[in-house]
């Protein structure tokens, strides 16, 4: 039987004309669509494919394909679309089991009901799934303060090639029982397995959040604000720096060339005291704060913004809080970029022209301790990239991982790091 | 192994330590066969290498002899972490422990594996700076060690546990190899997220040689409250309603009576030897709001029922609150020659039915169960008290910690808060994993370690352990065949 | 005992049954120790050696399996890490399981021979030999003094012969003390200054009596200058510390019968000890005299009454002195008194009560400086390395005098700080005190200076 053949045997139905937009990898498509009920249909399903072999691509919202390299293959879409239960909250607790095709948006709307929160906000959340928020590692503005992806989960049960559905972790928020394979699939682009179910931590919702504009002529005071205000006891709950071409792209703008944008969250008090401070260092460093209020629409752009539904290219440079000002002198003067400086992050569009010898330049800046990918382009533009950029030293120990738990390399072959 | 393997071994292990450094002296071996679980078993050389470069080759000539490995630091392990079960070689790092650097700038420090927890923070508290995780035993537990078992503590309530407050490691593997895995940069952009991987993963993948730690600013200011409750059941269920309050404490800690006694013949704390159950709270913030968060944490724990509750009013005091906190399992000595701690874990909201039951336990036994832990998140740990020196007295109270971990288990909770699984529970472990979920561990530890030669023994239950892979059938019908899979199918 | 050897403990206790512990080694204090390693971190030789069996709870095992007959007490293995513990009980203060180490170890000491000819030579001649007997004791007092009056140290110095000659280093660099052969023994009683407040006794002790005379009699007028009535014993006595510590248990047991004796009959409201280590010693009397019911009990009695000097005088309400020491001071606990007596904060807050003297604190002061008894003498390389540490932080600190509280202490660091070419005098705190209360007699120029 050819390989067309025996995909073709695999449950689900073949892709239709609607699917096919719907599925499309840059320029790829599969043939067939899978889509499990629950977690055990998933690792049955999964095995299934293992067999053929036939390659997966696994998919949450789909906010964030524009990731990764181009696969190899893609012969079956695996969709999570109807894995969407709420399986367990306990609000005393603070704790929730959800399945991973629950979008972000349905489950902090249940936790919200009860005063409470998963205080991560990755780009569009009315999409994003839990599993795909997991898989690409896909963390918001918040990351100084409340930390990412990987400080939240404390269980997670995976779907592998092998049909075995397994977890780690569990559901109480201190737990060292095994190994925490919770930090292996976050971030691992769904060449692993198949995130089926997640357990998060929770936290009670801020009572009080408050957004402060700050102009500045010069970027490197911005920054220094920024990197200032982050290594405060109580960090922002986002500190933002955007120039006025990433400004205009959140629907405001400014006379002056960089703005940093500050939300703070927590007790009526300690907002207000972080106001004050914040203002303070601000000045001080020449820059000055808007007053008046901020439209409600401004962090939301501003959370997308690095995950455009578009075909703009977004290189992502993550480095130590000393090398920030070495990348942001290396990007071209045509890109449009926004800064955590508190995290070491730094996201630039560039045009797709420049976006090689930018990346080029970014991982000379971001020197050996740091790490600059694109974390998102359309497919022709990526053709010519590197995207993750040369693997760590620790890459021998991935490849044998991926061996390990998928030797037929069947989840989105060639996606990931090193051609993983 | 026989003597004449050992000497081979231990002559090669010496061109690298120099002769001091290494040994075999039976003797010598008696002192490495402890830690501060009741278990043992004896190495067969002692190695104390000096550096990084060191710890690889000492790794890598045992691995080619086939020669099990366990490290070994502070030896404060309550589970038998770095008891050497299967015999081998001991690594130690007394020799590897200083702070490589501090760098305020990136809020990182760099140590040796061999840094001691505590001295981490105070060498960091003159920048304004401190560690988060701090074990009870961080007066002596290092951060290696702590990166072995993932460890917490009281404080990590708030702020998350080892793993959440390490970026980076060099790991010396059984390839040989010294790998740099993460770093200093806050997140990881490519590649697995292996530093996350091997935290907790009790010396079964490697040895960790260095490691990248973030620092966090002080707190400016700090509350510790004490409330005093009549009995266990009040006080437990007062957590989950301070909790659900919606202030999150940096610490939520409980003592039961028993504990309670011993602690002050240890240390006069300042806790009240007539209380039932006394809660350790901590707010921490700044100055202008921790005075607010303080009066509504005491008022959340007299609606819950506590008869007293005292804010401790200065330095000195909070010290001495926690130095008691911090002691308290050690002061068990003065209550009984021997005790064995368990480390369950049940969600806040079952704490009172699992405390109950384990009183039930004790009644039923005869043995004495003290109840000191943090109970913000659930974090039990029942110490049974007994004599090692009474026949069958340590075989009863190894039964009754399989029962309590079994109703940890059950209760939707977990073996092993922050101990680890060590030698001690890697049976009790199928209570929480299926052989499935094992598997696929054992799996990811072979990657590590094909031959099992790190830390053996440990975390996996025995048969996990001697298990093979699976083998792999020729074709795809035949694949599919042996796989059992057939029939209708349920996909749309 | 080799066959044993290749047997954990469980399975050994397993197969043979838990075997009776040996007379001599109380089993509840040795089983007291949980092992938990909480002590590690604060040990001198842990930190030096890196060997478990040189730490304290590596020490508490070893004890155990020699009590149990798992191992011989003269096992030279056993030997080496027993002796080569410095006993400076840092680990007791560490201890949330209330291990009382220091008398473990000695009782431990007790059953164990010495470690080596050092050793052996330093129980003959100096513990068993000299200290007990008074009249030896004056000789060899007499003959220090004259020694130092000829400027024989200065010739050490010069010739290098220090670096040879047994004891050299000592010799070479003695510390702050006295000089002129022929002294006046303090009277039998040195009457109160003012209201009278209590009536003490005075321990003048072997050693500190033979090279610190100087201190006893600060130590006397401070007492006097507080309101007491100091009364010296007849009998000059050796309360038997040195002896003890090192587990010499016969000289120890009669000396602390003789101390006992010396006082007796005095009606004495407290005895009080300017040298940490007989201090710590006279308040463990019980545990010494342990064997004999009767004297046991009035070894209890007798320590509730012994005080070290500034416990005593800042418990009673110190007098503040009125010359002025401008000098910048640190203070070193000695472990016997920090460790053994828990005397932490009183010589600190009577240094501080000096005017114009002001209290520095040097890193790691209540760290072992390597003295430790005869430990110095025993195991000269372990004991160098405790000094070295000891020298780095006092030239941290920026101490430009060094307060203390032991005569071991002051001789060992003032050796250390004279040897790396620092003028940095150590000097007790009764000196410190006596000098502001007016004492006139012989002080270093920097403290000359401080006053003028």
């Amino acid at each position: 039987m050819g390989l067309n053949a025996r995909v073709a045997t695999l449950p689900g139905h073949e892709i239709t004309v609607e699917e096919q937009q719907e599925f499309r990898v840059d320029d790829l498509l599969p043939s067939r669509v899978m889509r499990p009920a629950d977690a055990q249909d998933a690792a049955r399903g999964l095995r299934l494919c293992d067999l053929v072999p036939a390659a997966v691509v696994t998919w949450g919202g789909g906010t964030q394909m524009r990731l990764g390299a181009t696969p190899r293959r893609y012969e079956v879409a695996f969709s999570t679309e109807r894995m969407t239960r709420l399986l367990e909250y306990e609000p005393a607790d603070l704790t929730c089991r959800v399945e991973a095709g629950m979008r972000l948006q349905d489950l902090q709307e249940s936790l919200l009901a009860q005063g409470q929160r998963l205080p991560l906000e990755p780009p569009h959340p009315e999409r994003a799934t839990v599993g795909g928020m997991l898989a690409a590692n896909a963390n918001g503005l918040g990351r100084a303060r409340y930390g990412t992806v990987r400080d939240w989960v404390i269980g997670i049960a995976v779907a592998y090639p092998s049909g075995k559905l397994a977890r780690a972790g569990g559901k109480v928020v201190k737990n060292v029982a095994g190994y925490d394979l919770m930090k292996l699939h976050i971030g691992a682009l769904g060449t692993l397995g198949v995130i089926a179910e997640v357990n998060f931590k929770v936290q009670t919702r801020p009572q009080v959040e408050a957004t402060l504009l700050a102009h500045f002529e010069m970027l490197a005071p911005a920054i220094d604000c920024g990197i200032a205000l982050a290594r405060q006891y109580l960090a922002p709950a986002a500190a933002l720096v955007l120039d006025q071409g990433a400004l205009r792209d959140c629907g405001l703008a400014a006379d002056w060339r960089w703005t940093l944008a500050l939300k703070l969250e927590g007790y009526a008090r300690e907002v207000e005291a972080a106001r004050n401070k914040a203002t303070g260092i601000i000045r001080d460093a020449g820059g000055r704060v808007e007053e008046g209020d901020v439209p409600s629409t401004f962090w939301e752009t501003a959370r997308d913004w690095s995950a455009p539904d578009d075909d703009h290219v977004v290189v992502r440079a993550i480095v130590p809080l000393t090398s920030i000002h070495a990348i942001l002198n290396a990007l071209p003067p045509d890109s449009r970029m926004m800064a955590l400086p508190g995290a070491g992050l730094v996201d630039a569009r560039v045009a797709p022209g420049s976006a090689a010898s930018t990346l080029q330049r970014l991982r000379t800046a971001g020197g050996d301790q740091g790490q600059v990918i694109v974390a998102a382009a359309p497919a022709v533009v990526k053709k010519g990239l590197d995207v993750w950029g040369p693997p760590p030293p620790g890459f021998p120990i991935m490849r044998a991982l991926k061996q390990a738990l998928d030797p037929n390399g069947i989840l989105n072959p060639g996606r990931f790091v090193g051609g993983i | 192994m026989d003597a004449a393997d050992r000497e081979q071994l231990l002559a090669r292990l010496r061109g690298v330590v120099g002769e001091r450094y290494a040994f075999a002296d039976p003797y010598e071996m008696r002192l490495y066969q402890y830690d501060a679980s009741p278990e043992t078993a004896l190495p067969d050389i002692v190695v104390i290498p000096g550096t990084a470069a060191d710890v690889a080759r000492v790794v890598k000539i045992c691995a080619d002899a086939q020669v099990p490995i366990t490290a070994r630091s502070a030896a404060s392990s309550l589970a038998g972490g770095t008891v050497p079960v299967e015999h081998g070689v001991v690594i130690t790092f007394a020799r590897m422990d200083r702070i490589l650097e501090i760098d305020p700038d990136n809020q990182r420090a760099v140590v040796e594996p061999g840094v001691v927890n505590l001295a981490l923070s105070q060498a960091l508290k003159p920048l304004g700076y401190y560690y988060v995780p701090d074990p009870s035993s961080q007066g002596a537990c290092t951060i290696g060690g702590n990166v072995g078992t993932n460890a917490g503590g009281p404080h990590t309530l708030l702020y998350g546990v080892t793993v959440n407050h390490v970026t980076g490691l060099e790991l010396a593997l059984p390839s040989g190899a010294l790998v740099q895995v993460g770093g200093r940069k806050a997140a990881a952009a490519s590649g697995y997220d292996l530093t996350g991987l091997f935290v907790g993963s009790e010396g079964t993948m490697g040895i960790a040689t260095k490691i990248w730690v973030k620092i966090q600013p002080l707190p400016p200011v700090q509350k510790t409250l004490m409330a005093v409750y009549p009995d266990v059941e009040t006080a437990s269920n007062a957590v989950s309603a301070i909790v659900r309050s919606g202030i999150l404490p940096a610490a939520i800690e409980m003592m039961d009576k028993l504990s309670i006694q011993a602690i002050e013949a240890a240390s006069h704390a300042g806790y009240p030897l007539d209380a039932g159950a006394v809660l350790l709270l901590e707010v921490d913030g700044i100055p202008e709001l921790v005075d607010e968060l303080g009066e509504r944490m005491a008022k959340a724990c007299r609606e819950s029922g506590a008869t007293e509750v005292r804010v401790a009013k200065d330095e000195a005091e909070r010290q001495a609150l926690w130095k008691g906190r911090k002691g308290a399992f050690s002061a068990m000595g003065r209550l009984s020659p021997d005790f064995y701690v368990m480390d369950g874990v049940v969600p806040r909201t079952r704490l009172p039915e699992t405390l109950a039951k384990i009183d039930a336990i004790s009644a039923r036994t005869g043995f004495k169960i003290c109840n000191v832990f943090h109970a913000g998140d659930g974090n039990l740990h029942p110490l049974v008290l007994f004599d090692a020196f009474k026949p069958g007295q340590y075989e009863a109270v190894l039964r009754i910690g399989d029962e309590i971990l079994k109703l940890c288990a059950d209760a939707g909770g977990s073996v092993t808060g922050e101990h680890g699984i060590g030698l001690e529970k890697r049976e009790n472990i199928r209570y929480v994993f299926s052989d499935d979920d094992l598997e696929v561990m054992d799996r990811i530890r072979r990657v590590f370690d094909p031959h099992g030669l790190m830390n053996p023994g440990k975390v996996f239950p025995g048969e996990v352990l001697e298990g093979s892979a699976p083998s792999r059938a020729p074709d795809h019908a035949s694949r599919r065949a042996a796989a059992g899979i057939g029939g209708d199918d349920v996909w749309v | 005992m080799a066959e044993l050897a290749s047997l954990d403990f469980k399975r050994q206790i397993d197969r043979d049954g838990v075997p009776s512990p040996a007379a001599g080694i109380d089993m509840d204090l040795v089983r007291d120790c949980i092992h938990c390693g909480l002590c590690l971190p604060k040990c001198p030789t842990f930190r030096t050696l890196h060997h478990e069996g040189d730490s304290p709870r590596g020490r508490m095992w070893q004890i155990k399996e020699a009590a149990l007959g798992l191992v011989a007490f003269d096992d030279p293995r056993f030997q080496a890490h027993i002796y080569q513990c410095f006993n400076c009980r840092a680990c007791e203060t560490a201890c949330p399981s209330g291990v009382q180490f220091g008398a473990v170890m000695e009782m431990a000491r007790a059953m164990t021979p010495p470690q080596n000819r050092r050793d052996r030579m330093v129980r003959a001649i100096l513990l068993n030999g000299l200290l007990p007997h008074p009249r030896r004791l004056r000789i060899a007092g007499w003959l220090y003094r004259a020694a130092r009056a000829a400027r024989l140290p200065g010739l050490l110095r010069r010739s290098g012969a220090w670096k040879v000659l047994p004891l050299g280093k000592f010799a070479a660099f003695p510390p702050v003390g006295d000089r002129t052969p022929r002294r006046q023994p303090l009277p039998a009683l040195t009457a109160a200054q003012g209201q009278r407040r209590a009536r003490v006794g005075l321990l003048t002790g072997c050693i500190q009596d033979e090279m610190f005379h100087g201190t006893n009699r600060r130590t006397a007028l401070a007492l006097a200058r507080n309101g007491c009535d100091v009364v010296v014993p007849e009998a000059r006595v050796c309360c038997g510390a040195l002896a003890s510590h090192a587990g010499e248990a016969k000289t120890a047991e009669r000396l602390a019968a003789r101390t006992m004796d010396a006082f007796s009959g005095q009606q004495l409201d407290a005895v009080v000890v300017n040298a940490a280590g007989c201090g710590s010693n006279m308040k463990e009397y019980e545990l010494q005299l342990r064997n004999d019911a009767q004297r046991r009990e009035a070894g209890l009695a007798f320590s509730r009454t012994v005080k070290d000097a500034s416990e005593f005088l800042v418990e009673l309400g110190l007098q503040p002195p009125t010359r002025r020491i401008t000098l910048r001071v640190a203070y070193q606990d000695p472990c016997h008194l920090v460790h053994g007596q828990k005397v932490h904060q009183q010589p600190r807050q009577a240094l501080k009560m000096i005017p114009g003297l002001e209290l520095v604190e040097m890193k790691e002061s209540d760290w072992c400086c390597g003295s430790a008894g005869v430990y110095n003498l025993t195991h000269p390389e372990i004991s160098e390395d405790a000094l070295a540490w000891k020298i780095a932080h006092i030239i941290d600190s920026g101490a430009q005098l060094i307060a203390s509280a032991n005569p071991g202490c002051i001789l060992q660091i003032s050796m250390g700080l004279q040897r790396a070419g620092r003028d940095i005098p150590v000097v007790h705190v009764m000196d410190l005190l006596g000098w502001a209360y007016g004492d006139e007699g012989q002080k270093p120029p920097v403290v000359r200076r401080a006053m003028a």
